[in-house]
């Protein structure tokens, strides 16, 4: 394995530092260009808009409303997860980065930039979404929360996936097929919590809870397999 | 080659999935609904097969049987040329050193 | 010839007297009739499916564990497992989809069971579909190990999630109350040689993979050292 600098010399503060430094870094990238999350929030747009437009405005019962919701924000995600990881190694900074900086900082930060760029489409998306597609939303807070959550699971499961993706070439659509399965409990979860929310009886607190105990859960095994992910022979 | 198999299988998931999420949003009351619905169903089939082994069925029993025993057999007999074919294989390796 | 050969050639006279038994000697059951006796045949492939599925995440655990490379053929294994279980996995869903067809009058109706076996299928499909991508690439192995891991630790959440979510029309120990048919200690002595025999097939047939794999590599070494 190549050799990654401890952090352990400077502590938790060189941690804390080079993880800061990722994301100035991360971020200054991305929002050069902004090339993932235009794609995902134009390609989430188009499906709203081609959704309510061939419905011809005729509002969809909750359950069907919640399953679009959710279908939306599944493929704008797999458009624009990835590509933190893909984009490393397009061009090839890859091999810089894991030489000179620790693996745990990298997953750390990667993890907190997805996060963000989840929370930027569902902030773009959910709106557009109540808007376009005639959501009666009842429960406001509750619908926020179970959003909010459900986001910050998928974040959380598909960082890792896309570490994988990315070292097989970030071919197309395999970072949907390999993230399904793992997102599937959390589809599910997601879709029946904002249903909950769409509906006059009162929600049960136990779906955004899962999915809170899910991401963590999920993240921290994510963190101890990532050094097998990402360092090389 | 490859990508065509990743657009397959894409689609095929997409397939499956419409109905989990279908299902997954609809109450457990229509779940509950439907299984009602399906077992009330049953209960007007279950009198149809009265179980009286005629010969007639017997025959088909045979017969079935005998079709999972060639295919077994058809089986077995892969896995034993592949098997002798291997050991094969591993004694030459030996006797190459 | 060693006892774990004979154990694992064994199956050769086993799998023979499985069909006999679940055909000749076993009970027609009360109410399904002779068409109970896929039971014999599903129940196993069910069982071999979810075994290969956890020997592969084992071994994908303690791969990833062995950081030394103490043990060899640790992931070959794993994937041989995950191969022969997918194969199992989908003679589960066929046989079992004609039994819910004869029995329940349907296909398929997402039932708990029918659900989980097919998230097991789309994991293996995903797990390979990875494997395929990352053809030629060192670190295929540790990479696919972490997916397996991955994939396979959201499983339990989907055991405390389905039941609650749908009802399961499956007979609940093996043929449950409500449909009046119990096993008798025949049905119940065919059932457990049947899994045995399919357990033993399983295993020969990993073996076998094991065997060509280190065959592989060992032709693989020859031509390195010309």
């Amino acid at each position: 394995m190549t050799p990654a600098r401890s952090s352990s010399a400077a502590g938790v503060y060189g941690l804390g530092s080079d993880i800061i430094r990722n994301l100035r870094k991360d971020f200054r990238v991305e929002f050069r260009s902004r090339f993932a999350l235009n794609i995902a929030v134009s390609f989430a747009a188009i499906v709203t808009i081609a959704m309510s437009l061939t419905a011809g405005g005729a509002p969809f019962p909750a359950a069907v409303q919640s399953i679009l919701l959710w279908t939306v924000i599944f493929f704008s995600a797999m458009n624009g997860l990835s590509h933190i990881f893909v984009r490393e190694e397009d061009q090839a900074t890859a091999l810089f980065l894991r030489v000179s900086v620790t693996t745990d900082s990298i997953f750390i930060s990667k993890s907190i930039f997805n996060q963000v760029f989840m929370m930027i489409l569902l902030i773009v998306i959910t709106p557009l979404f109540v808007f376009f597609l005639q959501v009666n939303v009842i429960h406001i807070a509750f619908f926020i929360l179970s959003v909010a959550a459900g986001g910050i699971a998928i974040a959380a499961a598909t960082t890792i996936l896309a570490a994988m993706v990315a070292k097989a070439g970030g071919k197309g659509s395999l970072f949907t097929i390999i993230s399904f399965p793992v997102l599937l409990p959390i589809l599910w979860v997601s879709i029946n919590s904002t249903t909950g929310a769409l509906r006059q009886t009162a929600p049960s607190y136990d779906n955004p809870v899962f999915l809170l105990a899910f991401s963590g859960f999920i993240s921290v095994i994510s963190f101890l397999l990532f050094r097998s992910v990402w360092l090389e022979d | 080659m490859r990508l065509i198999n990743i657009l397959v299988l894409s689609a095929a998931l997409a397939v499956i999935a419409a109905p989990v999420f279908h299902s997954a949003a609809t109450d457990t009351k229509c779940a509950c609904a439907f299984a009602a619905a399906d077992q009330a169903q049953e209960a007007k089939v279950e009198p149809a097969p009265a179980e009286t082994p005629t010969a007639d069925s017997s025959v088909v029993l045979y017969r079935v049987m005998g079709v999972v025993l060639i295919v077994w057999f058809g089986l077995a007999f892969f896995l034993f040329m592949l098997d002798r074919r291997v050991a094969a294989l591993e004694n030459e390796m030996r006797q190459r050193g | 010839m060693s006892i774990k050969t004979i154990a694992l050639k064994s199956v050769y006279i086993l799998m023979p007297a499985t069909i006999l038994l679940a055909f000749l000697w076993a009970p027609p059951a009360a109410i399904l009739g002779d068409s109970s006796r896929i039971m014999y045949f599903h129940v196993p492939l069910a069982w071999v499916s979810i075994l290969a599925f956890i020997v592969s995440g084992i071994l994908s655990v303690a791969y990833l564990a062995d950081k030394k490379g103490r043990f060899h053929g640790l992931v070959e294994t794993s994937y041989n497992s995950a191969v022969i279980g997918f194969v199992f996995t989908i003679l589960t869903v066929i046989t079992g989809s004609i039994w819910a067809k004869i029995s329940w009058g349907v296909f398929w109706n997402w039932d708990p069971r029918e659900t989980s076996i097919v998230i097991v299928l789309i994991i293996y499909i995903a797990y390979f579909s990875l494997q395929g991508a990352l053809a030629g690439n060192e670190n295929r192995g540790r990479i696919g190990s972490s997916y397996l891991v991955i994939a396979m630790i959201t499983l339990p959440f989907f055991a405390f999630l389905v039941p609650r979510i749908y009802p399961s029309l499956h007979p609940d120990p093996i043929i449950n109350k409500d449909r009046t048919v119990h096993l008798d200690a025949a049905m119940l002595t065919t059932l457990l040689v049947a899994i045995l025999s399919f357990s033993l097939l399983y295993a020969y047939i990993l073996f076998l993979m094991k065997r060509i794999t280190t065959l592989k590599k060992r032709i693989g070494d020859y031509h390195a050292a010309d």
